[in-house]
């Protein structure tokens, strides 16, 4: 009986550390300029895409959103844009959403951009800046990772070069979540 | 000038560069000489117009904790930055009537450097000059009635009044303060680790003047 309980206490913290590494990847294993965050809860966030469609992250809950906020006058956010481009087929039928907020510009102005830039993205559009407002990211560009609870777990800081793999790994071992 | 990461840009990237096509050889020999008049003749126009309007010498300082640049812009490239965002005449005019100065700072150190304008002295003629805060613009915006959108685009490319920049980070952005006639110098106080524990940093820049 003894020998049980020892063997079932061997489990359980077995099962612990399973569940801890698959729940959250150690900082030190972070790539460049991805930054912890506290999990606190996502601020609301629905606009419309420049097809006019509406986007609600609450409908996000059950996978993880990459939520980034860019300018088309912001330098890094130019450099960004294509490695994004570039990462979005590799998770489409993943459980990454990928979702891009344009910062307080005209459609026109994104529509301009996006097509030069990244033709294959349908960024939302945040018309009067108020959205991006709500979220503070620390500058432009900034991306947020919302966890399938609608949590703030990451923040990426700054422009990062997605499609290099240290940043393919980090998304891929969130969807492997 | 490449607007597009333009050092005005709160999120200007330090080491980004313009990128031009350069495989295509679009410049053919016999255009060099015609090149060089042209320059020849741009160049001695330009000479002999008055001194140049922004600052000449670089601000830049650079140690093992941290670097530091001050980007001074002319009164027509900072018109220009915001004419080219669609910012309406009368807002343009307000931001001119002040003098910005873009620090871009980047932390070097292995802990956090706290980016704390309010921790930063300015002073001109033996005087503290006082900064031009974030909640200022909200006077002229409301009596130039500029838009929602324009306003978060002129947040956004303002200094943030309190940043921790992690490794690596950098941080950029506008700081205002009231038009100088003479050169003045900046104070800049960096608070390090993440609770400010750390061995507080001054970087001082003299002789700094305002764009004409």
């Amino acid at each position: 009986m003894r020998k049980l309980t020892a063997n079932l206490k061997i489990f359980l913290c077995m099962s612990l550390m399973v569940f801890s590494a698959t729940t959250a990847i150690a900082d030190d294993q972070l790539p460049k300029g991805i930054m912890k965050l506290k999990g606190q809860p996502a601020p609301p966030l629905r606009l419309n895409n420049l097809d006019g469609e509406e986007w609600n992250i609450e409908q996000a809950r059950g996978h993880w959103v990459f939520l980034h906020f860019w300018a088309s006058w912001c330098g890094p956010c130019r450099e960004e844009m294509p490695t994004i481009q570039a990462i979005v087929p590799a998770f489409e039928d993943t459980s990454l959403e990928i979702v891009l907020v344009n910062t307080a510009e005209t459609e026109d102005t994104v529509f301009e951009f996006i097509g030069v830039v990244a033709p294959g993205l349908n960024p939302l559009v945040d018309a009067d800046g108020q959205a991006t407002e709500l979220w503070q990211p620390r500058g432009l560009p900034a991306t947020f990772f919302v966890d399938p609870d609608g949590k703030l777990q990451y923040l990426a800081l700054g422009g990062r070069a997605w499609h290099e793999p240290a940043y393919l790994n980090f998304l891929k071992k969130l969807t492997s979540k | 000038m490449c607007l597009n990461n333009n050092p005005q840009s709160a999120f200007y990237d330090f080491n980004r560069a313009c990128k031009t096509n350069m495989n295509k050889p679009w410049l053919t020999i016999r255009h060099y000489g015609l090149l060089l008049i042209l320059s020849v003749s741009a160049i001695t126009a330009y000479a002999a117009q008055e001194a140049p309007a922004a600052q000449e010498a670089p601000l830049e300082y650079e140690d093992n904790d941290v670097y530091m640049r001050l980007v001074i812009r002319s009164k027509d490239q900072l018109s220009a930055f915001y004419v080219g965002r669609g910012f309406p005449q009368n807002a343009i005019d307000e931001i001119l009537k002040t003098c910005f100065i873009t620090p871009l700072v980047r932390n070097k150190t292995l802990d956090a450097l706290w980016v704390e304008p309010d921790s930063w002295s300015f002073i001109g003629d033996n005087q503290p000059i006082a900064r031009i805060k974030r909640d200022y613009w909200d006077k002229p915006w409301k009596d130039t009635g500029l838009s929602l959108a324009h306003q978060s685009t002129f947040g956004w490319t303002l200094m943030p009044e309190t940043r921790d920049l992690r490794i690596d980070e950098g941080v950029g952005g506008t700081i205002a303060i009231p038009m100088q006639e003479t050169p003045f110098t900046l104070k800049a106080r960096f608070n390090t680790g993440l609770n400010k524990e750390g061995k507080a940093k001054i970087i001082e820049f003299k002789d700094i003047t305002c764009a004409n």
